[in-house]
């Protein structure tokens, strides 16, 4: 099976690892992320102005292209779904048959409402079913402890996405239990990281993304996963300045949930990126007998 | 309906023109229309009036229509909605039919919908001239009797439907009172004190359902629905299913020795899931009826997976309980191998138990293993024998578990049994094929005892054929004979090399060993051996040879691990003892040297399509062959029973005996057979199941008494919802503790046996899915004999005249509220809930203490509005209770808890009845803090709940920790409600609450005529509301069983005999079922008999008919088409 794919900017350069262990995994469970042949930025965030049709035309030249390879398109970003998702959508919303034409007149391409934008874990849970991914397990993550931090844009508008229960989204943490890991609930799964706002006042970012953690700490995980990298930027990267601000601050690893897959699935060395963690995942992994050393 | 109009002579008609004040006169010009009048055929009076529907204007015409002699009257005014029924009683006073009377709209049909005075001048008088046509064609009508049942019914036996049933059986009618629940009371009755007085609530409400039971025209049904109704008002049939409580309500006296015997305990509703109860219980100590209930939801699936019909949920539960003799007592009611099912049972019971939706299945089979071991540990005395109290015997061939268990089954009633073995010991297979590391000697020496303690003659070393034959036995005196000689010819593998020296049939292999008749350690050790197979006998020969000392051990099985039809948990001792298991692969030869084996040769096998068992067929690969080195081959590729034996007896077509699967007759009478010899190699489980079914038959076969099929009821297999089984806290299942692999190379049992702290842990696992699982042991403590399980539900039909709904209200799942956790934190409870913390028979005893850990909570956040006034998430309207029980907890807790803080977090604060303001006043004034903000989130962590709210007065963000949590939950209406509203074709509203007939004027009634409603179940409401309604109710009820009999409008639809053809097209069309079919005299003909009671008019069969024989009165057709040319007239 293939699927047209849009990694977007970021899993191309600081997300490579998000990328390269969803592709490889993809190939293992038997199905092919097809990159769409030309693309460009998605805009990172939905703009709610009606009428900003600038930003519009970024993410529906996307979907324009996607078109031409079948009717779905799957990403992995979290910001990029959101963004691609609402984007179809606001096509095709009622009373904007004007917007709509002029916005694909602009682009010169033919589109229609036949078109699902479809989060890679979608796929993983509906398509390929959690049998068959756990029949492909060459290494079981042996009982690791997992939080599952899904973040805003992966869950809400929950009307729009449909992805999970906004409240109590179990996707990534069915997935791990099928790999063999412990998930860990904790009540901040769907609280925002902080998101932009690290750039213009991080220390509202930081509280944020401190608020999550300590609250990750307190419910016994060994280490954390994640599907957006701006995420993953915030409560990743952002530990080494909360550790500074906070003595006795426990720091934990992050990683991107296609990181584990691809573990369990069998992926080893340069392509699973350990070393570009800022907090080390490296111990804890070999203390759990994942990888050597 | 030309001849009617010119045979009947005029009517002398009156028209009276209302003003309406300005509504009409202010558009339409009555002068105008006076004037058109005048003149106009029929018409004898024109007058005209400012309010006819005033006294004096009605006054006008009164006296009008008897000066004037008229035989008709056209009031020209509003809408018939509002006045027909005045002006037709006052036609009516002065002796004219009212039917006669009719009215022309000229209002909302003129004079409001124009502002064109010249136009609703013009309409007017045509609306006019219509109407007087019609009364020129109207005849008189007699309204309908209807007679009236006086008895009523009331639905929902809550405070409301208490205070209704109350009120009118004290007006000297009778009353049925339905409530579903096994006590009545509702919900006030779990309130612990009500605002604003703070009355204790079951103190107020006792006495009052005290009333109810000791009223003599009050009958009382409880544990009990209403399932179905037809009629109309005055006359309805309604049907009550009532379910069984299996206990008689007459016997028992509420001792509530049967709740202490009970080992099942499941969440106790009364408690809003914040304890527990037993499965026979009394939902509170007051309530009436004050007798127990035993619940049971259908049969748990462990019992009907059971090919013996072991009571497995019963044992289980009687294990949690700690009464372990008990459960073994049970357990041998249908199984009297204990020790040797508890261990190497197959358990079908495990593989279809519900846990497994959880987590994993109950270790159900192990647990038999703990009861049989704990008796002899304890020491046990053997039974007595059982008194002979029959004399036919019966001779059982055979003494393997088939043979056994018929024994047993038949000695247990009495009968002489006496049963032939061809070898030295009993056992059958449980001491020649199963090896002692799996099933230890000393275990089924225990089981055997214990059956031949029932008194059972045996024989052995008598052989069929040999020692004896059948013709001996019944030339003996016997008078049935048991064939049970089970199935032990290994079956040939049928390639090259079988007859060497080292081919060992597994059988043979497996007695030698376990009687000793050869020396099979020195035969086995030290070489290689290789099986043949992949049922549990290539297993156990495996093993055995692991244990005999061989130095290697292959299985070589020709289908995949996934079709392997040994016991996946065998396979994996195997390997983990060592064994090498090659799939995929058959024989094709046997090597040999100097007439011994050295080695077998095989090929390689290939999965194709199923055959007839539904496992894929293995497929030869050609030029796959290939070797393996070995000394010893045991083929174990399944055996067969030797049928030789009896020749004379019917045989399928494979060769197998032919028995009658209810009573295991075989063709020849009084010859019985069962077991492996019948089936073919099966478990042991399923001898005895044929060992009780052959005793069973034999019973009725030596009474002679017809076999009859099973007349059991046939009860649902108890199952949860997804949600329910993902709200279970998952718990490991109890591990069997088994030999270490190093000491294994020994005979030595492998499975230790769970000791009593790991069988208890694991038997409390069980969920108890069907509630009451029979163990019995409420019966056996019952003094007054008041419990009999075989009790059915009843259904009762009553003749009612009328019907008060009053089926309450559930408080909303907290699961709908997300963000507040959705119902995962122990610590975050709604309203009902914490009114059972304060209740003094509560829970805690009326000490506030938190669930999770029963510590005394010292700050306590109380949220309003908790899925009310939430249109998008949850309810959208206010559930009017809240605001003021919400002060109230948070007074109660502050009155228990002295030191403890309050805080709540509000929207409005609803106060509006009497003295509520002045309540809400005394808790701000007692030191409540009221913070006016919705809360956002609520969680829980480490034994602190946090909540996230804001202070909008102060506009700041408020983020707290607390140790506990009150929702005030919305209200809802109850499950029942929407099959209820279907079942009595009552409407209910987009949110399930019944509708009533006017909001403002018409509260305690609905559109359906004798249905009225009470209570809760209309929408939200609080105590004094609901029985003021309930009294409300009451009145109507009252009011209408005082009438001597009902009129029913007469303005019905007929049928015109000549015209009807008998089509039935009018029945299919009428919405009241008024119309049927009914047979002619001459026995051909039908024609349609109207059930006047039931018509409505509403004109459909009229409009369907289509030769015009259906017809409305005062609606013919011919006198719309004749009004309708009045109306369109020029003049």
């Amino acid at each position: 099976m293939k699927y047209p794919y849009y990694p977007g900017c970021t899993l191309y350069t600081k997300a490579k690892n998000l990328d390269q262990c969803a592709r490889r995994s993809a190939e293992i469970l038997g199905f092919e992320l097809q990159e769409l042949e030309t693309w460009n930025c998605c805009g990172a965030i939905y703009s709610t102005v009606t009428d900003d049709l600038a930003a519009q035309v970024g993410p529906i030249r996307n979907l324009v292209q996607a078109k031409k390879m079948g009717d779905s398109l799957v990403t992995l970003c979290a910001a990029c779904y959101n963004v691609l998702l609402r984007s179809h959508n606001f096509l095709f919303a009622p009373g904007n048959e004007k917007t709509r034409k002029r916005l694909l007149d602009f682009l010169e391409e033919p589109y229609d409402e036949n078109m699902r934008v479809r989060h890679y874990l979608e796929v993983l849970k509906h398509d390929i079913g959690w049998d068959n991914i756990k029949n492909k397990i060459k290494k079981n993550l042996n009982g690791l402890k997992v939080a599952s931090y899904y973040g805003c844009l992966l869950l809400r508008p929950a009307g729009e996405l449909k992805f999970d229960d906004p409240e109590n989204p179990r996707m990534m943490d069915d997935l791990m239990a099928n790999l063999g890991a412990e998930p860990i609930d904790f009540p901040f799964k769907g609280e925002c990281c902080g998101g932009y706002v690290l750039i213009n006042d991080q220390d509202v970012a930081l509280k944020c993304s401190k608020t999550i953690l300590d609250s990750i700490n307190a419910s016994g995980a060994e280490c954390v996963i994640t599907s957006c990298p701006l995420c993953q930027y915030n409560i990743d990267n952002q530990q080494k300045l909360i550790g500074e601000r906070n003595p006795g601050f426990k720091k934990i690893p992050i990683f991107y949930f296609t990181q584990l897959l691809g573990l369990a699935l069998g992926l080893e060395g340069e392509i699973l990126a350990l070393d570009n963690h800022c907090v080390d995942p490296k111990p804890l992994l070999s203390q759990k007998g994942l990888i050597n050393g | 309906m030309d001849e009617k109009k010119t045979k009947q002579p005029q009517k002398r008609i009156g028209v009276f023109v209302c003003h309406c004040g300005i509504n009409i006169a202010g558009t339409v010009k009555i002068d105008e229309v006076l004037k058109k009048l005048k003149d106009y055929p029929s018409i004898a009076v024109v007058k005209d009036h400012q309010y006819c529907c005033s006294d004096p204007g009605q006054n006008l015409i009164k006296e009008t229509i008897v000066k004037e002699k008229l035989d008709g009257v056209v009031v020209a005014c509003c809408s018939p909605n509002l006045h027909e029924l005045t002006f037709r009683k006052a036609a009516a006073a002065t002796g004219i039919n009212p039917y006669l009377c009719e009215i022309a709209n000229i209002r909302e049909q003129c004079s409001w919908v124009t502002e064109d005075k010249d136009k609703a001048t013009e309409k007017a008088v045509k609306i006019i001239k219509t109407m007087v046509r019609k009364v020129q064609y109207d005849e008189p009508l007699m309204p309908i009797s209807v007679p009236i049942t006086k008895r009523a019914m009331v639905i929902g036996a809550g405070v409301a439907g208490i205070q209704s049933a109350l009120d009118i059986a004290n007006a000297g009618y009778e009353v049925v009172l339905v409530e579903k629940n096994p006590s009545i009371g509702g919900h006030m009755a779990q309130l612990s004190e009500t605002f604003p007085t703070l009355d204790c609530s079951q103190c107020i409400l006792t006495p009052k359902m005290v009333e109810v039971k000791q009223h003599p025209n009050i009958k009382l049904l409880t544990y009990s629905e209403v399932m179905g109704i037809s009629g109309y008002v005055g006359n309805f049939k309604v049907k009550v299913n009532k379910k069984t409580r299996y206990i008689l309500p007459t016997k028992c006296n509420g001792c509530g020795d049967c709740a202490i015997a009970c080992p099942v305990s499941v969440s106790n509703e009364f408690d809003a899931g914040l304890s527990q109860r037993k499965a026979v219980y009394r939902p509170f100590p007051q309530a009436v009826p004050n007798i127990f209930t035993i619940e049971k939801k259908g049969i748990s699936p462990c019992r009907v997976a059971c090919p013996a019909g072991v009571n497995a949920h019963g044992y289980v539960a009687l294990i949690a309980a700690g009464k372990y003799q008990e459960a073994l007592d049970l357990e041998r009611q249908a199984n009297p191998f204990a020790s040797v099912c508890g261990r190497v049972c197959n358990h079908p019971c495990e593989m279809n138990c519900n846990r497994a939706q959880v987590d994993k299945p109950i270790a159900i089979c192990s647990l038999k293993r703990f009861i049989a071991d704990y008796e002899l540990k304890k020491g046990r005395k053997l039974p007595p024998p059982i008194e002979k109290v029959k004399f036919d015997k019966t001779a059982i061939i055979g003494g393997g578990p088939a043979g056994l268990a018929c024994a047993y089954f038949l000695a247990k009633k009495g009968y002489p049994v006496t049963i032939f073995e061809a070898l030295p010991e009993l056992g059958g297979m449980l001491i020649t094929g199963i090896p002692e590391f799996r099933l230890p000697r000393p275990a089924v020496k225990a089981d055997i005892d214990y059956i031949l303690a029932h008194g059972i003659d045996v024989k052995t070393n008598q052989a069929l054929g040999k020692d004896f034959t059948i013709e001996d036995l019944f030339n003996q005196g016997y008078k049935a004979v048991f064939l049970a000689t089970g199935a032990a010819k290994s079956l040939k593998l049928g390639i090259p090399g079988e007859n060497l020296n080292g081919v060992y049939p597994v059988l043979e292999f497996l007695r030698d060993l376990n009687l000793k008749t050869k020396d099979l350690p020195s035969i086995v050790q030290r070489k290689k051996v290789v099986v043949i197979g992949g049922g549990n006998a290539a297993v156990d020969a495996a093993r055995t040879s692991f244990r005999l000392g061989a130095n290697e051990v292959t299985i070589i099985y020709r289908r995949s691990r996934r079709e392997m039809p040994a016991n996946e948990w065998e396979i994996e001792e195997a390997e983990k003892e060592g064994v090498k298991i090659v799939y995929l692969a058959g024989p094709t030869k046997i090597l040999g040297r100097d007439n011994k084996v050295i080695g077998i040769e095989c090929q390689k096998m290939e999965l194709g399509a199923p055959d007839a068992t539904g496992r894929r067929m293995p497929i030869p690969i050609p030029k796959s062959e290939f070797t393996i080195e070995t000394d010893i081959v045991i083929p174990a590729v399944s055996q067969a029973p030797d049928t030789s034996l009896f020749p004379d007896l019917e045989k399928t077509r494979w060769g197998a005996i032919v028995v009658n699967p209810d009573n295991m007759m075989t063709s020849q009478e009084g010859i019985f057979a069962g077991g492996d010899l019948v089936s073919g190699p099966a478990t042991v489980i399923e001898a005895v199941a044929a060992g009780k079914r052959a005793a069973q038959g034999i019973e009725l076969y030596l009474k002679g008494e017809e076999l009859k099929p099973a007349e059991k009821p046939n009860p649902e297999i108890a199952q949860f919802t997804p949600e329910e089984y993902a709200r279970v806290k998952k718990a490991e299942r109890s591990e069997m503790p088994k030999l270490p692999i190093a000491e294994r190379r020994s005979f030595k049992e492998v499975e230790l046996g769970f000791s009593e702290e790991e069988a208890k842990r694991e038997a409390q696992r069980c969920l108890n899915c069907s509630v009451c699982a029979e163990c019995m042991e409420c019966v056996k403590v019952c003094e007054a004999l008041a419990i009999d399980h075989n009790l059915l539900d009843e259904t009762e039909e009553f003749a009612i005249g009328s019907l008060v709904i009053a089926t309450g209200y559930e408080v909303l799942d907290k699961k709908l509220l997300g963000p507040y956790g959705a119902g995962k934190y122990p610590d975050v409870i709604d309203g009902l809930q914490f009114e059972r913390i304060l209740s003094a028979s509560g829970p805690t005893s009326g000490e506030v203490r938190r669930p999770s850990d029963g510590k005394v909570p010292k700050r306590v956040v109380f949220v309003q509005c908790a899925g009310s006034r939430d249109p998008e998430n949850a309810m959208p309207y206010c559930s009017k209770v809240c605001c003021m029980y919400t002060a109230k907890h948070a007074m109660l807790y502050k009155h228990r808890v002295h030191d403890g803080e309050a805080i709540i977090f509000y929207i409005d604060v609803r106060t509006g009845g009497k003295g509520f303001e002045e309540f809400y006043k005394r808790a701000t004034d007692e030191g409540v803090l009221y913070i006016r903000g919705k809360v956002s989130k609520i969680f829980e962590q480490n034994g602190k709940v946090t909540v996230f709210g804001a202070d909008t007065l102060t506009g700041k963000k408020v983020e707290l920790d607390c140790d506990m949590v009150v929702l005030a939950t919305a209200m809802v209406p109850t499950p029942q409600a929407k099959t209820l509203s279907t079942l009595l074709k009552t409407a209910c509203d987009e949110n399930g609450w019944f509708v009533e007939a006017h909001p403002k004027l018409r509260p305690v009634e609905t559109m359906t005529a004798g249905f009225y409603l009470a209570g809760a179940g209309q929408g939200p409401k609080d105590i004094p509301e609901a029985v003021a309604q309930a009294s409300g109710a009451a009145s109507k009820v009252i009011a209408l069983f005082a009438q001597k009999e009902l009129q029913h409008a007469p303005v019905i639809a007929g049928v015109l005999d000549d015209l009807c053809s008998g089509c039935g097209i009018c029945v299919s069309v009428c919405p009241y079922q008024a119309r049927e079919l009914e047979l002619k005299e001459d026995g051909k003909t039908k024609k349609i008999k109207v059930i006047e009671v039931l018509c409505e008019g509403c004109g459909a069969c009229s409009a369907a008919c289509p030769s015009g024989a259906a017809q409305q009165k005062n609606f013919a057709d011919t006198q719309i088409q004749e009004m309708v040319k009045a109306g369109l007239e020029d003049k």
